[in-house]
């Protein structure tokens, strides 16, 4: 199939961008026995085993040392022995802490919301928590801000340094690392409930759709800007990512809009869709005046009417249908070119127009300030109401998303700072965070008034907005126990005492088995609805000939394909048919109509998904771990367990969400039907997984990076300190080293398990202090 | 009447005017005398197990059962007769049309909450979702006020539906919250020890680990942390179980998987009869799809064709077995769908009526109770709220539904809010 143009250059100029880039600044270009040569950074070195990424498609290769030149070898030796080449990557894996810009300007509001804190202490005649050591705020920074443990590497790097800034200084290498994106995509998926699977992954957009978000977050757009293109987003999702929003809430835009003033405002108006708001002030007459800001904009095209060029298909279709068919159309189920162009089009159905459709109260509107089915006119929930002239659809929804995002709309600004001040401190100070009322009040009102101001001087910086919270004195103090029973006893003395989150805890395991999990990233997903495949970066057929072709090609092309669908759709019904005939039940006649089902059913996909698609090099998923490359290792080799060290990602490059008994899903990932709907409950299965799994049993005391390393050590004091570096973060105290030494010099296989065993199996691994 | 007005006080002024009307109307009154059946003893229970086939989406009651043959919408399904004289439902069930003579239908549920979450929360609690507080679901009220029967199994388990579910302990201990299994065909994951492990061993490292986590605890003895312990006590227990073996399908012989069906939801059918058997009290399955507003009636011709199969397989199971006495079987959902067809050829949610089951427990069947009028829109007679369902189910389990309980902060709860059980249906 002949590849349109737009594509082939499209393919050129990434070839070309990928050789003009400059490479990594510590990339070098090495030489194998056979004299190819590669351009690649060195990643970690094992025994014999040297491991690199490749700089032309970021694959990450093992190879032995001895099939490198002499030269070479020379030069991956002394890069060991100068200590820049550990096993376990560290360096290769951090972020140019040169590059971040601008660290100390922050500096001086971090400082004033510590004062804030300092007289509502006093106020409260309570004292905060102390500063806490550096081998837990290690672990909290971490996976406060990346979402992960830090690797054994990091860790140690961390507690041997000594300058004295080394706290300010990882906050700023941990906003520039990949996993900042990893955790922050995390809380947004939840929040707008972005999914891969399914429908929402599929004709809704998703697999568009969440790699566009984590771009978001990686280029830190600024939020008011985020939202904007959330609200006023139109057309297909492989065009305009940001359109999942509303396709997410497809045929249901009030639903839409109520989910938008929680996300958004912090303001619940569910209740007031069908009636006035029973315990808040909105009436069902407010919910529908704002809803009439946006109701034009109409999830689902349609095909015969929408779209003139469709139209016209779509008219040419009914005539080569009734040629077919003896002049007369066919009826709906039989396949024709009619049948065939509603399957083949379908994906244009999905996408967000712009129409003219009034908003009406519903026809049993009960209150005596309108009558029922009366035409609904726009009007603000709050604030001020712009009075400029609104003339279509798109100027309507233009002001009400100025008006939402504006500086002045107190609850745009009070909601994001709130939720941001309660992703890094684990509560927010008015909560819950999307349920406020004229009543909300925050429990330090002066210092949240401060993260307001601060939030708008900041232009909606969220990264430097964070940043800011982070360098608090606050955010290193001690952990506090927030007991949801008794919410009054909790006087801000220090940041919430919390479980890790399902994907924490998820993204800490695969560190174990992976120190460079960050860097292996999926870039592509793939979604199926009704036969047709979409797939980041990719259009389906449909809207590539929509956009290329003349009615009159798009036509005869559907109508040729008719014939395939034709002998699929017999196919189907024959197989239907007679599977449902007990008689033929486990025969082979009914085997040999469902083998012609499944080639029918091929041939047909075939026709729906012609190859169009761009070369693959911008789509590779980073390779597999280095724990994996270790034949030489003794033990074992079961192949599921190979599978699984191989397939592990971190859970923001998984799909969204887990499939049900996913590890992920059972910690409590949110399933995201419902906002934010994760949750940090315990539960048998959790525990039986700890317990039982063949993960803490075996995996991760054989081939996790931090035993890896403890192999290396030369004392059973070291190997001891070294696990516990790699597992908890810290040392091991006096009382554990002389209870655990003994075993270990007794049977060192055996206690390496069971050590290991028993620190998964703790509750301070699970918790963040 | 001062507590309403210091409520007025709070609200703001801009809607001062509708407000006050309200209140005077009784919204937000609550009955702040002394209930008149205060005094009311604890029925003798007629069913000490649960099996809740709770329908997420919102089923629609007249595609289903509550079908109206002469209403201009009721759409391309036919109604057809059971066997009770008088009783008809949708076409989409036949088999559970021959067997109504083990159901009670309640054609008259009607409830407040019209949005999913709401209302899915409202079905499992019987009170209104709060950001503030977790209520506990059926299943853990019925464990924590009447116990378990088997000691190492779950009392309370939920097959299938998002983990997230609503429904789960509450503010009751956590040691109520459901098991909950994603797929009934996988058996209980990790539930032997690995193989490298023997009971001594194992003893071993758990030791290790408590004194591992011993200045952990100490310093942090809170709620989450403790619910951990109980956690990993109760699967221990667990993986010592004899009745470990409910959880195999497997071992049921064929034609009886057979007769369940190969769907999913037939093989949670299965499995919820057979933990019933071994002693769990309450299994909650759930059936995903009901969420009509697009082709409904294709979806709900799918949807029940599962329903019908496997339910009936149940109710005959279970009383051919000699459980359905003792097992009330219930099938629930939020709210109901718009008898008017729209653009989409879909049904709209619809809270004002619907449609909900009982059979077995002590339950007389071949009943209908309540009714809805000509077009299925609104409850015509004998209307059943949301707390009024729950507190007949609690009713049936013998629980104390007027006992007052006290969540860690001090607020009040009842198991049913104050939903009355309907005595009719028994």
């Amino acid at each position: 199939m002949r590849l349109p143009t737009k594509i082939l250059l499209k393919t050129g100029a990434y070839l070309l961008l990928t050789i003009l880039l400059p490479t990594s600044a510590s990339a070098r270009i090495f030489t194998n026995l056979a004299g190819k040569t590669i351009e690649a950074d060195l990643v970690s070195m094992h025994r014999d085993q040297v491991t690199f990424r490749r700089t032309v498609d970021r694959k990450v290769v093992t190879v032995a040392l001895n099939q490198f030149s002499a030269k070479d070898r020379s030069y991956i030796l002394a890069q060991k022995e100068l200590g820049l080449l550990s096993a376990t990557s560290y360096k290769q894996t951090q972020p140019d802490v040169a590059r971040v810009a601008k660290r100390q300007d922050h500096f001086g509001a971090s400082e004033q919301i510590d004062k804030f804190l300092a007289k509502y202490w006093k106020v409260q005649g309570v004292e905060p928590a102390p500063i806490t050591d550096d081998a837990t705020y290690l672990r909290r920074a971490y996976l406060k801000i990346i979402g992960r443990i830090p690797s054994y590497a990091e860790a140690v790097h961390f507690l041997n340094d000594s300058s004295p800034h080394k706290r300010s200084e990882l906050v700023d290498k941990l906003l520039e690392s990949p996993g900042y994106v990893s955790h922050n995509f995390n809380l947004w998926a939840d929040i707008l409930r972005a999914k891969t699977t399914g429908r929402e992954g599929s004709r809704y957009g998703g697999v568009y759709y969440i790699p566009w978000l984590k771009d978001q977050i990686r280029r830190n757009v600024h939020y008011d800007e985020f939202v904007q293109s959330l609200l006023t987003a139109k057309g297909y999702p492989w065009d305009n990512p940001a359109v999942a929003y509303y396709l997410r809430d497809f045929g249901m835009p009030l639903d839409n809009m109520s989910m938008t003033a929680q996300v958004f405002l912090g303001t619940q108006l569910q209740c007031a869709q069908c009636h006035d708001h029973p315990t808040d002030v909105w009436s069902q007459k407010d919910f529908y005046e704002l809803a009439a800001y946006s109701y034009g904009l109409k999830t689902g095209v349609n095909i015969n009417a929408d779209n003139p060029k469709l139209k016209e298909v779509a008219r040419r279709l009914r005539e080569a249908a009734k040629k077919q068919n003896k002049g007369k159309l066919p009826g709906n189920q039989k396949p024709s070119p009619v049948s065939a162009g509603r399957e083949f089009l379908d994906p244009l159905r999905w996408g967000v127009v712009h129409t003219e459709r009034p908003l009406k109260l519903p026809h049993d509107y009960q209150y005596d300030d309108a009558k029922p089915n009366e035409n609904v006119a726009p009007k603000v929930l709050f604030g001020h109401q712009s009075d400029a002239k609104l003339h279509d659809s798109t100027d309507r929804v233009d002001s009400y998303v100025d008006w939402l995002i504006d500086k002045n709309n107190e609850r745009f600004t009070l909601v994001i700072a709130n939720r941001m001040w309660k992703h890094v401190m684990g509560k927010g100070l008015i909560e819950p965070v999307d349920e406020l009322t004229d009543e909300s009040v925050a429990d330090a009102p002066k210092l949240m008034a401060y993260l307001e101001s601060m939030m708008i001087a900041l232009d909606y910086d969220l990264k430097q907005y964070l940043r800011v919270l982070y360098n608090t004195e606050y955010f290193q103090r001690q952990a506090v126990i927030d007991n949801p029973d008794l919410p009054d006893d909790y006087h801000l003395e220090g940041p919430i005492f919390q479980r890790m989150s399902s994907e924490q805890i998820w993204d800490s395991i695969a560190t174990l088995m992976t120190p460079d999990i960050d860097q292996i990233l999926n870039t592509r997903y793939k979604g199926n609805n009704g036969g047709i495949q979409y797939a980041t970066g990719q259009k389906p057929a449909a809207a590539v000939y929509l956009d290329e072709w003349s009615p009159q090609k798009i036509t005869s092309h559907i109508t040729k394909m008719s014939d395939v669908y034709a002998a699929y759709f017999t196919a189907r019904t024959t197989f239907s048919k007679a599977n449902q005939d007990p008689a033929l039940k486990g025969t082979p006649e009914l085997t040999k109509i469902r083998k012609e089902l499944n080639e029918s059913k091929k041939a047909w996909n075939q026709m729906l998904n012609p190859d169009l698609s761009e070369s693959d090099a911008g789509a590779s998923m980073g390779m597999t771990m280095m724990a994996a490359n270790f034949s030489s290792e003794k033990g074992k080799h079961n192949k599921a367990d190979d599978r699984w060290i191989k397939g592990i990602r971190r859970a923001s490059e998984l799909q969204s969400p887990q499939s049900n008994g996913h590890l992920l899903e059972v910690f409590g990932q949110s399933d995201r039907m419902l906002i934010e709907n994760s949750d940090e409950k315990s539960n048998i299965l959790q525990a039986l997984f700890l317990m039982n799994s063949s993960q803490t049993n075996w995996l991760l005391a054989q081939r996790s990076a931090p035993v890896l390393e403890a192999r290396l050590a030369k004392t059973p004091e070291a190997k001891l300190e070294t696990l516990y570096l790699g597992f908890l973060a810290r040392k091991p105290s006096e009382a554990e080293m002389k209870a655990l030494l003994p075993y270990f010099k007794e049977d060192p296989e055996k206690a390496r398990q069971r050590i290991i065993w028993a620190m998964l199996n703790t509750q301070q691994f699970l918790f963040i202090q | 009447m001062y507590d309403e007005l210091n409520k007025l006080d709070e609200l703001s002024r801009r809607k001062f005017i509708q407000y006050s009307a309200k209140a005077l109307l009784g919204v937000g009154l609550s009955a702040s005398t002394t209930p008149l059946w205060a005094g009311q003893s604890i029925n003798k229970p007629t069913a000490r197990n649960v099996i809740y086939i709770y329908l997420s989406g919102g089923m629609s009651h007249i595609d289903t059962f509550d079908p109206k043959a002469r209403w201009k919408d009721q759409g391309p399904v036919q109604t057809i007769d059971t066997n009770i004289a008088g009783i008809q439902i949708s076409e989409y069930l036949p088999s559970l049309a021959r067997r109504m003579d083990k159901i009670a239908i309640i054609r008259s549920m009607n409830s407040t909450q019209g949005a999913h979450e709401p209302g899915n929360y409202f079905m499992h609690t019987s009170y209104a979702q709060r950001g503030t507080i977790k209520h506990p679901g059926l299943g853990a009220w019925l464990n924590s006020m009447s116990g378990k029967t088997n000691s190492t199994l779950p009392g309370n388990v939920r097959i299938g539906g998002s983990n997230n579910a609503t429904g789960g302990a509450g503010f009751l201990d956590s040691k109520y919250e459901p098991l909950h299994l994603a797929s009934p065909d996988d058996g209980l994951p990790y539930v032997d020890r690995h193989q490298s492990v023997d009971e001594a061993e194992l003893r071993e490292r758990l030791a290790l680990a408590q004194m591992m986590d011993l200045s952990f605890h100490k310093k942090y003895p809170a709620k989450q942390v403790r619910a951990y312990g109980d956690v990993y006590e109760q699967a221990i227990k667990l993986m010592n179980s004899k009745d470990l073996a409910a959880f195999d399908l497997s071992q049921e012989p064929k034609l009886t998987r057979d007769v369940y069906g190969d769907s999913r939801f037939g093989k949670s059918c299965l499995l919820a009869r057979r933990l019933v058997e071994h002693g769990v009290r309450f299994v909650e399955l759930t059936l995903g799809g009901w969420d009509t507003h697009n082709d409904n009636h294709d979806q709900v011709a799918r949807l029940t064709s599962p329903l019908d199969t496997s339910v009936s397989a149940l109710l005959d199971d279970l009383h051919y077995r000699g459980l359905l006495d003792e097992t009330l079987v219930v099938i629930g959902t939020e709210f109901g769908r718009s008898p008017e067809i729209n653009s989409n050829a879909g049904r709209n949610h619809h809270p004002s009526a619907f449609s909900c089951v009982l059979a077995g427990g002590g339950i007389k069947g071949g009943q209908v109770y309540g009714s809805t009028d000509a077009s299925g829109h609104s409850v015509a007679d004998n209307g059943v709220s949301v707390p009024d369902f729950n507190a007949t189910i609690a009713y049936a389990l013998g629980l104390p539904i007027d006992k007052v309980v006290h969540s860690p902060s001090g607020r009040p709860f009842r198991v049913a809010d104050k939903g009355r059980p309907i005595t009719a249906l028994f």
